[in-house]
Order: C-alpha cells, then structure tokens, then sequence
C-alpha cells in the first residue's frame, strides 16, 4: 500500500482547485486535454516515460482526491429555513389511537376495506382521537388526491399534522379546504375549482354568487355553463328565475337541460305554471259512480320554437313518438304532488289508473323522473311499492336508484320486508333482490335478520348454489357494505357454519364476515387506550 | 407471552406476494379452531378444498408449518396465521393444542439434536457454491487435499492478476478517451467488462462496473462521481499483483473487496465471536429477480459495536436467521476478517425480546465525521459507516433537499429565533456547539417522515453515512416533547 495517500504528506495540496483541473482532464479525455496534471504530492512507481503515464496520474490522483474529499468532508453552512411555521410544533392535547387503532388505520390506507375509511376518520374527533405520529404521512398522502377526505382527515391530524401539513405545499389544501376558498381561484382556477368556489359562495352569500355568476356567464363556452349553472342548486330561489330563464333557449341542449331542470324547482315557479298551462288539459279524470278513469290526450299543436320557452325539446330519446315525447317532457318536469293534489287522489291509486291507459309507461317513467327531481319522498314511495308489489307487465324499467336515494333506511326497510316475506326464497329473478341490494348504511336489525334467514336457507341447499351463485354472491358483498358492525354475531352465528360447504360462495361469505369483524374492531378502537 | 408486532411479523415473509395474499387470510371468517401456547400458534384455514389446511407456527424458531400444498415457506397462510397472531393475538383463543401440531413439535425436537450440523454443511454448500468439504480424517489423502486446493487457489490468483491486469487497461483507455465519451457507449462497453471480470473470478470488481454504467442517470454530477468511483476502483486495482507481499488483514480485506467469497462457517472457524447483547437496530430488505437481500444492522449494547448481517432468500425460502427490526437477541457474531470489521456472521443468537427506546451510546455530527475520516484511514474502500446520532431535527431546504440540523445548543425551544448560518471557513472540531446540517439521502416522503416524528424536536436517528449524506434508516423521537427543557 505504498500509494496509500491519506499518510503522505502533501504541503501543496489543494483537493477543491485539484479536483476541478482533474476533473477537466478526465471528462475531456487525457489525449485531448494536453493541461498540467496536480500531483497530489504522489510518485509513481512507474517511470514517467511509461506510455500510460498520463493515464494513470490521472486515475491514482482522482482516487487520492476522493478519499480526501470524503475524510475532509465539511458540511455546507446551514441553510435558513422557512420561517413561517413554528419551530416545533405546538403539544397535541388529544390522545392518539392506540397500537391496534393505529395498526387498523394502517390496513386502511394500505387499502384493506378503504371504503370504510372515511367514516372511520370521521369518528375519531368525535372520540377525541387524533391519528399518530408516525401515520401522518401516509394519511396526508392518501388524502391529498382524494378532495372527498380532506375535511376529515383535516379534523383528525392533531396540531403535529397541521403543523406538518402546513410545511408542505402539497398537503396544505387539504387543512386550507375547510377555509375560505381564495378569490384567485374563481379567475384561474380549473372548472371544478371555480364550481367549489361558486358553491361555498352561494351557501354564503346567494345573491353574490347570481351577480358573479350572471357577469361571467355570457363568456363561458357551454360545457362551463352547464358546469356553473348547476351551481344554482344550492339556496335556488325565485330571484334566479330571470337569469335561468335567459339559458332555456340557450344554442346548447346540454345548458337548455340544465336551466329547465333548476327553473322546475325553483318555488313558485313561472315555468311549471306555462307548462301546468299546456298539460292540465290533456289529462282528465273521468269520476263515474262506481269507477274512476284517466284519459289522456296527446298535444293537438306540432313542436314550434315557443315550445322551447316552456322547457319542451323537440325530440327526447326517453319517450318513442314526437308528441308522446312532448307529453312525456312536461309531465316529467311537473311536481308529481300536484296531480295527485288537483285530483285529489293517493299516488297509489293514480298509479293504478295510469296502468290501465295505453301510456301507462309513459307515465310511470315521467312521474318518476319528477319524483326524483322534486324530491318527493311521498311519490317516491308510492312509485316504488306498486312497481314491486306485484309483476308489472311494462315495458319500462323504474328509476330504482334514484327513487331510493330519497327514501330513510327505516322507509326502505317498510318496503322491502313485506316484499320479502310475500316471496321468501332467494332465487336469480327474485322481484325483491335489485332494491335490496339498493337499500344503503346502516341496515335495520329487522331487515339483516330477515335476510340472513332468507340465506342460511339458499346456502342450506348445497345442489342450489350453482343457480343462486352470482345473485348470493351479489348480495353478500352488498352487505359487506350495509351491515351495521354490532349485527356481526347476528350474521356470524347463522352464516359462519355454513362456510365449509359453500362451494363458490366461501370467498364472498368470508368477506362479508371479515368486513363485519374489521369494522367491529374499529369501533374498539375508537375506545382503546393509546399506547 | 411475548407477542408479536405487526412489523417483525412482516420482518418473517420474506415473499411480498405471500404477504400480500397473508394480509387477506389475517381475518377470522375463515379460521377455525385457533389457538396458541407460549412456543406455537395454529388454527385451521378454509381453502378450495373439502377438508381446511392445518396451520401451525413453531414460535421458538419461528418454523411455518402447513398442510396446504405450497412450496413457499411461510405459505400464505402461514403468513396469515402469524399477522393475526400479531393483530388480534386475544382470536388465538384455545390453549391445547391439537394432535397434529403436536406431533410435528415432537418431531422437530427429535431433529433439532441433528439439526445444526446437518445446517451448517448445507449452508456451506447453499453460500460459496462449492460441494460441502469432506471430512477425512486420513492424513495422506488430507495432505493430497491440501495441495490441490493450493493449486487451484494459484490458479485463481493468476487469473484474478490476468483480470486486474486487463481491467487496468481498459480504464486507462477510458481516461484516455475521457468520461465525456462514455454518454454515447452502448450497455455492452460496460457489461462486457463486467463479463470478463465475472469470468476472471474478480465479482467484486464487475458490481463496481455495473454501478458505473447507472451513475450517468443519477444525477448532473455524474462525471464528478463517476471519476472518483474509477479513481478508488482503480487504486484496488493496483494492488491486486502485489497481494501476496501485503498484511493478512489488508490482503483479506482486498480479496472480498475483489469479490472472493469467505465462507461462513470460516468465519465462525477462525475469527472469535463477540458475546454481547446484539440490537438490531434496522433491517432493509431489497428484491433482485427471485433473490431478497436483507441488510440488517445490529448493535452490541456492551461493546458499542455495530455489525452488518447480510442475508439472502432465493424465491420466497425463509432467511437463515429470525432476524427482526427491534428485536434484543444476547449470542456472539463473527466478524469477517479486513481492515474495519463490520460484516459478521451471527452465531447461536437467542431472542430476549423487543426494545422500544432509543439506544444509547450515539454521537454527534463532529464525532461523525472525525469517525469517517479514520476509518477511511483504516480502510480506504469503505462506502458507508453506521452511526447513531443524536439531536439532529430534519428539515426540508428550499431547494427541497432533506438535512438533519444539529441546533448550537440542546434543545430548541418554541421562542428560539433561527440562529445565523455558521462561518463554513471554520474547522468545526474547534467548536463543537456551532450549528451544522448534514445532507439527508432518503427520498420526499421519508424526509416527511422523520420531520413528522420529530415535531421540530430533535431525533436519535441511525443510518449510514456515505461521505457526504446520510442514509437515514430507523429513527427514535424523543421521549416526549419538553415546553421548557434545562439548556
């Protein structure tokens, strides 16, 4: 180790000005850099006619400098920090999540059963629990393209994770989200951002967000019109009325639908009187002594431009026939409510009159469409029992999803056991099965024990699996979902047994009972004692 | 009962595709009769099949035991079995355990007896790839032994000189034509090298040239890395046709350096073991192909020593020791034998449990780097020094680089203004209180990481330095923040 460097004294050397000339030398190549070598204080063995000289200064002189530069290593001078956030984050007064908390919140952002966490983080505060240290960044990271989270993963980060957040430009959106959305965004923002913006400002402030919204409008392309009338559905007032009445004859279809379907809603409405206008007359109710009887009569005009200023397009995929598709529009725009009010008449029976005229598809989809759009729970209800009550030979389909969607669980559930129990066998065409699986969080005790019921005896009949495998299948991971954590033994004690002898199914059961067993153990946690 | 967390559990799979298809069986609804004692865990698992797969885990090794047909040990549902041991240990409920497992401990103690000796030799043969030695306790045949191995290690040393020898010309010629010139090299100017290296029994020598080929695309300051790469490559090099005039240990040091393989057990033959009670301080595991490299680091809590356990699995077999992050485990390790021993090979090690604490016996950025420098002195080659540091706080510059700040005094308190960059022109062993930052080499989010445990307090935080950044690898908050700390 005769050229061992780092013990021969070296009175001349310079490692920084050293380095960058052989550097130089090495990158451009030693035959095209004829410059003088540094020596590093070194001798070589070789004589310096040797052909490789050169060659080989270079090599045991960069090695030299490189041992030199690590030993000598001084670190650069302290660069200034960001001064804006505290120096140490201000103590955490809430407890963290234990060690089985924080470990179950880790499965989650790994994205075992995510679906579960939101409501998981939403439960924390409540608990006046906050989420540890060490999960901070990995929560932050799976919020930060998720908007839907930030809210509550900004309630659970403690003052370590706002601390932390703020340090971040990337995670500062989401503990900024809950604040007042910067005015710069409405100028620049991204169509989504500018419908947050104008969203937050007309649940403040109404009136403004019509001024603003009323001066851009004209300058927009149609997609952002759209985007930013429905905007107007937050705190929709007759004072909107004069500027939506503006768009119905809009050059786009897309923007006409928009302002029609806010200007239906809007109380009071000027458009729903137009049209109350032109359709009261085309639906009678004949009252005889014993029986009563709707007749319906299609528009006697064709479609003209004027149609249009009552919110009636000319065609409409929805309804077969020109003047079918004129009727089918306006009613689907009416508040059902009103017919059954001006009849003075149940929607059931209504129903059941319509089903005897030869437009009774026409009517049921319409009156659907009107239930959901004017929120009418009453009409939604009524539409959603007689459809299932009994096999309706119609040629449409109800809008099952959106009538649901109106509808508490308790509601759902008063619908559905009766549907039930009129037909207690699960079986692929069941009538009952597709607004079941429709019936959301959390579900009724009644409604799991009455389906699990309905279950053990499908799965009980092993030569039957292979007909009910996808609507079981369908079902369970349904509930998987629904199932309230405290009916875990409700589901289990039945169900678990059967698990050996399910062919097929033994995935889907055990998911169901890992996910009522996963949410139980996060609801343990939201009482377990930190660490 | 010691239990188990989720981490060492982990620490056990060394497959990722079991421990993903684990995580899936880590829940109850397909378990059934669960149990466990002080030394093993089962249960019995809902597969495809009729009958359930019997699961058992020996605690005391760990050894994976199941009657599923998977080649992989821990199978998945071994995997499974021991996360939900390490979750919901309270699930693991019956304390008899059933007949089969019985009999498979029983059968285990019969074989532990024979075990270590069968072990060693297939490890033997497993890690230098040559047959198992044959002991031969006849003198002549012994003797004939003896003097074919010496010929085929002079045979090795001319080919390895042969290697060297090409190796240096073809870096002169690099430099000759310089570094510039590499950018428009096809792969193969630099695998082709390695090849011939690979060839000349040099392996040590052809995973530097492979590294050199990536350098280009790691960074604008390659050239600057890349010559002092070939310039430290280049003074090993020479001294490979004079191994055999240098100092036992220089010459060993150099051999695996070069890339001549020692074999364990020579190591525990020839060099003594170091008794003391070993922490292991970190474990990073990395995948190549179907072969998982496990570095993990310890800490002799006696001697203060740190030792670099290296492992390999070849497509999903357990790691030759039970090695987990956090774990105390009192036994000696033998050091392979050069010029700064830091690699060992663990003897009989016995776990004692986990630790939570930072460990002490750390140092500061001075220290740190007087340390480096001798060592550097010692051994010339040396690419990363551990270290344990204390009272470093992680910050993000402006430039979005990661520095751990060592603060002039103790603690930083909430009202301490931020302090004035320190004069670099001045030595710091003369003032060892001045501020310092050294360079963090971890990725974004790691550096949130720290920043996030640390809450602007100061961390104990071990890694490797490299000569010019620190690789962080665990870190201990401290205890709990202090509003008023004594200075």
């Amino acid at each position: 180790m005769s050229e061992t460097p780092t013990t021969t004294p070296a009175p001349a050397l310079q490692p920084a000005t050293d380095w960058q000339r052989i550097l130089r030398v090495a990158l451009l190549g030693s035959r095209q850099a004829p410059d003088a070598l540094p020596d590093a204080g070194l001798k070589l063995p070789e004589s310096n006619t040797h052909p490789d000289y050169r060659e080989k200064q270079v090599l045991l002189t960069a090695g030299t400098l490189s041992l030199i530069r690590k030993a000598g290593f001084r670190p650069a001078p302290v660069p200034a920090f960001a001064s804006d956030v505290p120096v140490v984050a201000p103590p955490d007064t809430a407890p963290p999540l234990g060690p089985a908390g924080a470990q179950l919140l880790a499965q989650l952002l790994e994205g075992t059963h995510a679906a579960l966490l939101r409501g998981f983080l939403e439960d924390l505060p409540r608990h006046g629990r906050r989420v540890p240290h060490q999960l901070l960044v990995s929560l932050l990271e799976y919020a930060r393209p998720r908007p839907d989270l930030h809210a509550a993963t900004a309630a659970v980060l403690g003052q370590r994770g706002v601390w932390l957040a703020a340090q971040n430009p990337a995670w500062q959106p989401i503990v900024a989200g809950s604040r007042a959305v910067e005015e710069a965004v409405w100028e620049t923002g991204t169509i989504r951002e500018r419908v947050n913006f104008l969203t937050h400002l007309r649940g403040a402030s109404p009136a403004q967000a019509r001024e603003l919204l009323a001066a851009t409008l004209p300058q927009e392309p149609a997609k952002n019109q759209t985007a930013l009338l429905e905007a107007l559905g937050t705190g929709l007032s007759p004072a909107d009325e004069a500027l939506l009445e503006q768009y119905l004859t809009s050059k786009s279809k897309e923007v006409r639908q928009a302002a029609r379907l806010l200007l239906a809603r809007v109380p009071g409405s000027q458009l729903v009187e137009r049209l109350w206008q032109r359709v009261e007359p085309l639906l009678q109710l004949k009252r005889g002594l014993l029986s009563k009887k709707l007749l319906l009569e299609l528009p006697a005009q064709a479609w003209d431009k004027t149609w249009l200023t009552d919110g009636v397009e000319q065609r409409d995929t929805r309804f077969s026939g020109d003047k079918a598709a004129l009727l089918g529009q306006m009613v689907a725009l009416l508040p059902p409510h009103r017919w059954s009010g001006h009849w003075n008449i149940a929607p059931t029976k209504l129903l059941d009159l319509a089903a005897g005229t030869e437009w009774a598809a026409l009517l049921l989809s319409a009156w659907a469409e009107a239930a959901i759009l004017h929120h009418d729970a009453g009409w939604a209800v009524a539409l959603l029992e007689w459809f299932f009550e009994q096999p309706r030979k119609l040629a449409t389909t109800l809008p099952a999803a959106g009538l649901v969607k109106l509808l508490s669980a308790t509601q759902l559930t008063d619908l559905v056991l009766p549907l039930l129990n009129a037909t207690p066998h699960l079986t692929p065409d069941v009538r009952w099965l597709p607004l079941l699986l429709l019936v959301p969080a959390p579900w009724p005790e009644r409604l799991t024990r009455r389906v699990v019921e309905l279950l053990r005896d499908a799965l009980s009949r092993p030569e039957q699996l292979h007909r009910i495998h996808y609507a079981a299948s369908q079902l369970l991971e349904h509930m998987a979902q629904v199932v309230p954590a405290a009916q875990h033994d409700l589901c289990a004690q039945p169900l678990q047994p059967l698990l050996q002898n399910v062919p097929y199914l033994h995935n889907s059961l055990a998911r169901l009972l890992n996910a009522l067993h996963f949410r139980q153990q996060l609801e343990a946690a939201l009482n377990e004692p930190p660490g | 009962m010691t239990s188990w967390t989720e981490a060492q559990a982990r620490a056990l799979i060394t497959d990722p595709g079991t421990l993903k298809r684990g995580q899936e069986l880590a829940a109850p609804a397909k378990w059934s009769n669960l149990g466990q004692t002080d030394t093993a865990a089962w249960g019995e698992c809902k597969g495809s099949g009729s009958t359930p797969y019997q699961t058992g885990i020996d605690l005391q090794e760990p050894a994976f035991k199941c009657s599923c047909p998977s080649r992989v040990f821990p199978c998945k549902h071994g995997a499974g079995l021991l996360l939900l041991l390490a979750r919901q240990p309270q699930l693991l409920s019956s304390p008899t355990p059933p007949p089969w497992l019985q009999e498979w401990l029983a059968k285990r103690q019969q074989t532990a007896g024979k075990q270590p000796a069968q072990r060693t030799i297939q490890q033997d043969a497993h890690l230098s790839g040559l047959p198992a030695p044959v002991e031969n306790n006849d003198s002549g045949a012994a003797s004939e032994a003896e003097l074919a191995r010496q010929k085929r290690e002079a045979q090795r040393l001319v080919r390895m000189q042969r290697g060297a020898e090409e190796l240096e010309t073809w870096l002169l010629d690099l430099i000759r034509a310089g570094l510039a010139a590499t950018e428009s090299q096809p792969p193969s100017f630099w695998e082709n090298q390695a090849a011939r290296l690979v060839d000349n029994q040099l392996p040590g020598l052809a995973a530097n040239i492979r590294e050199l080929a990536a350098l280009r695309h790691q960074g604008t300051d390659w050239p600057e890395r890349m010559l002092a790469r070939l310039g430290e490559l280049y003074l090993l090099v020479r001294t490979v046709p004079r191994l055999e005039q240098l100092p036992a240990a220089t010459r060993q040091e150099i051999l695996q350096q070069l890339g001549v393989s020692v074999k364990k057990e020579e190591v525990v033959a020839t060099q003594p073991g170091v008794a003391d009670t070993w922490w292991a301080l970190s474990q990073t595991t990395t995948e190549e192909d179907r072969l998982t490299v496990r570095r993990s680091w310890l800490q002799g809590q006696e001697t203060g020593r740190f030792a670099l356990v290296v492992e390999f699995s070849f497509g999903g077999q357990a790691f030759a020791t039970p090695l987990m992050p956090a774990g105390c485990y009192t036994g000696s390790l033998s050091f392979y034998p050069g010029l700064l021993p830091l690699r060992a090979v663990p003897g009989e090690l016995a776990f004692t449990g986990t630790y939570s604490l930072a460990p002490l016996g750390s140092t500061g950025p001075a220290q740190l780097l007087n340390d480096y420098a001798t060592a550097l002195a010692q051994q010339p080659w040396l690419r990363e020094l551990p270290v344990l540091l204390a009272g470093g706080v992680p910050h993000q510059t402006a430039s979005g680089d990661w520095v751990l700040h060592f603060p002039t005094h103790g603690y930083v308190t909430a009202d301490t203004s931020t302090t004035l960059p320190g004069n670099p022109a001045t030595p710091i062993e003369h003032q060892p209180d001045r501020e310092v930052a050294l360079p963090l080499r971890c990725d974004e989010l790691t550096g949130w990481e720290l920043r996030a445990l640390s809450g602007g307090y100061p961390l104990t935080v071990f890694g490797e330095w490299t000569g010019a950044a620190l690789r962080p690898l665990t870190c201990w908050p401290a205890p709990s923040p202090v509003s008023n700390p004594a200075c």
